[in-house]
């Protein structure tokens, strides 16, 4: 084995186009065709293509009927997560067999920090191979493995021999590797950045790594440093290990209805619906919050929020709901509403007080005994008369972690 | 996939170290049906309830199964088509 790494030596585990593999172990039928995962209803988006979907052009959030124009032969299943979870975690069994340093990046992506495992494992690559023999034999699906000096080129390297790859990047390799990469393929830079840059007449890290920081600095502020850094290859970002990750900064729910709500009434019952669905999730991490933020888009795709600060943290649904609709008071809506979203931030744990009054002390009481009983009987056993026949929908957000599972 | 309001059924199970439980037949409808191939197996709960579920094919078709560990009893939720 040639080549060196710095100090350390970090491992991206990429599950390979993870629903839809995991949708094609459970029903042998749709092995070999093209498929997308999407939401359920008319007004879905893909959210993930298989590799046969994808040289139709199909991505993760293309309108599933711009894709079935794409590729009229298009199959489409409707997301499990429960499924996803169970996999996810089940990846994550194997890869804490490693190193106990395994940060979960989101419910298909993980860094390993496998310094200190390299001896006992005899090497890096060994490890990428017997993992993704592991995650084929134990999960059915194949993964893509980057290793390197790094997070950030870690993952740039799992992205570069997909799928089912295995791609190390070694310390002399950086310099020349980086020199003709695209800015976009670089991971922090999204499409509105790159063409920035571009017209700029920043194609590739290479020119960005030789642009001086203090004039990056002048012109990004304080992304400056980091994007020059990021050039050249250099991240000294640790991997946070599982369990250890710093408490959320917000927490929300959003949704896109079946038909667009012109009627205020209409999106008050969505709002009831969003609230109470974020108090569970809230209740259940121990968090409260003290900033509602309430987000529409229209029919045209124009999306705004609006947020409203409280002196007390809260937690429940009728709480936020009652917040969210002060907030809705303040707006004139100018066209019918397709997609409702609530959030709430400034977020702490054990933040909430004992209410003063007995009424108060009531309410909180019966919200928690709902809760006991949704906990043993499952979400919306209990719920409040308006909401009944309801369902909560679960949802993975980008920043999924596996103390989520409800 | 092709859903039904599940029905309870008869499944005959070995048990191993590896596999833990594999289904190796059921009988829905007085039809018995031989499992010729485990697809894919996974677990959800539902209040207390843990729920664990098996993708299975016979040599035609692939089901859904389910094993409710609280109340130990087998149903069969679906039969998966194509898309």
């Amino acid at each position: 084995m040639s080549g060196t790494y710095r100090e350390k030596v970090i491992m991206h585990v990429d599950m390979d186009a993870f629903f839809a593999s995991v949708e094609q172990r459970t029903n042998p039928a749709l092995v070999g065709k093209p498929l997308v995962v999407c939401g359920a209803g008319k007004r879905t988006v893909v959210t993930t293509a298989s590799y046969e979907a994808r040289p139709h052009g199909i991505k993760s959030g293309m309108p599933l009927f711009e894709a079935k124009k794409r590729c009229p032969t298009l199959l489409c299943v409707e997301a499990d997560i429960p499924k996803y979870i169970d996999a996810s975690l089940r990846v994550l069994n194997i890869l804490q067999e490693f190193t106990p340093d395994v940060e979960v990046y989101s419910i298909d992506e993980a860094f390993l920090d496998i310094t200190g495992s390299l001896l006992l494992f005899r090497g890096a690559e060994n490890i990428a191979r017997i993992i993704k023999k592991s995650i084929k034999e134990q999960v059915g699906i194949t993964c893509s493995i980057g290793i390197a000096s790094n997070k950030l080129l870690a993952k740039l390297a799992s992205d570069m021999e997909k799928p089912d790859g295995l791609k190390s990047i070694r310390d002399e390799e950086i310099s020349s590797l980086l020199e003709g990469l695209p800015v976009e393929d670089m991971w922090g830079i999204g499409p509105r950045l790159a063409k920035y840059l571009n017209e700029m007449g920043v194609v590739t890290c290479g020119h960005l790594g030789r642009i001086p920081v203090h004039l990056l600095e002048r012109r990004f502020g304080i992304i400056g440093r980091m994007l020059h850094n990021m050039a050249r290859g250099v991240d000294d970002s640790p991997v946070v290990r599982f369990g250890t990750e710093p408490d959320a900064k917000s927490m929300g729910h959003s949704m896109t209805v079946q038909r667009d709500l012109k009627l205020r009434k209409e999106i008050s019952w969505y709002l009831f619906l969003l609230s109470e669905m974020l108090g569970r999730r809230l209740r259940s991490g121990g968090y409260a919050g003290r900033t509602v933020v309430l987000t529409l888009r229209y029919t045209d795709f124009h999306t705004f929020s609006r947020r409203m600060t409280l002196k007390r943290h809260i937690n429940t649904g009728p709480q936020i709901h009652e917040t969210a609709e002060r907030i809705l008071d303040g707006i004139r809506l100018r066209d019918a509403v397709r997609l409702v979203g609530v959030s709430l931030a400034n977020l702490a744990r054990g933040a909430i007080q004992i209410p003063l009054f007995e009424g108060e002390r009531r309410k909180i009481e019966v919200i928690l005994a709902m809760d006991r009983v949704n906990d043993r009987y499952g979400d919306f056993t209990l719920s409040w008369g308006a909401l009944m026949g309801s369902q909560m929908n679960r949802v993975v957000t980008p920043r999924w972690r596996p103390e989520d599972r409800l | 996939m092709h859903y039904i309001t599940s029905e309870r059924i008869k499944v005959g199970v070995i048990y191993g170290e590896k596999t833990r439980m594999k289904p190796v037949w059921f009988i829905w409808n007085g039809k018995k049906y031989h499992v010729t191939k485990v697809n894919h197996v996974w677990k959800d709960k539902d209040g207390r309830e843990v729920l664990v579920f098996f993708s299975v094919s016979d040599e035609a078709n692939t089901y859904l199964l389910c094993y409710n560990t609280l109340q130990m009893e087998w149903t069969i939720c679906g039969t998966y088509t194509e898309g």
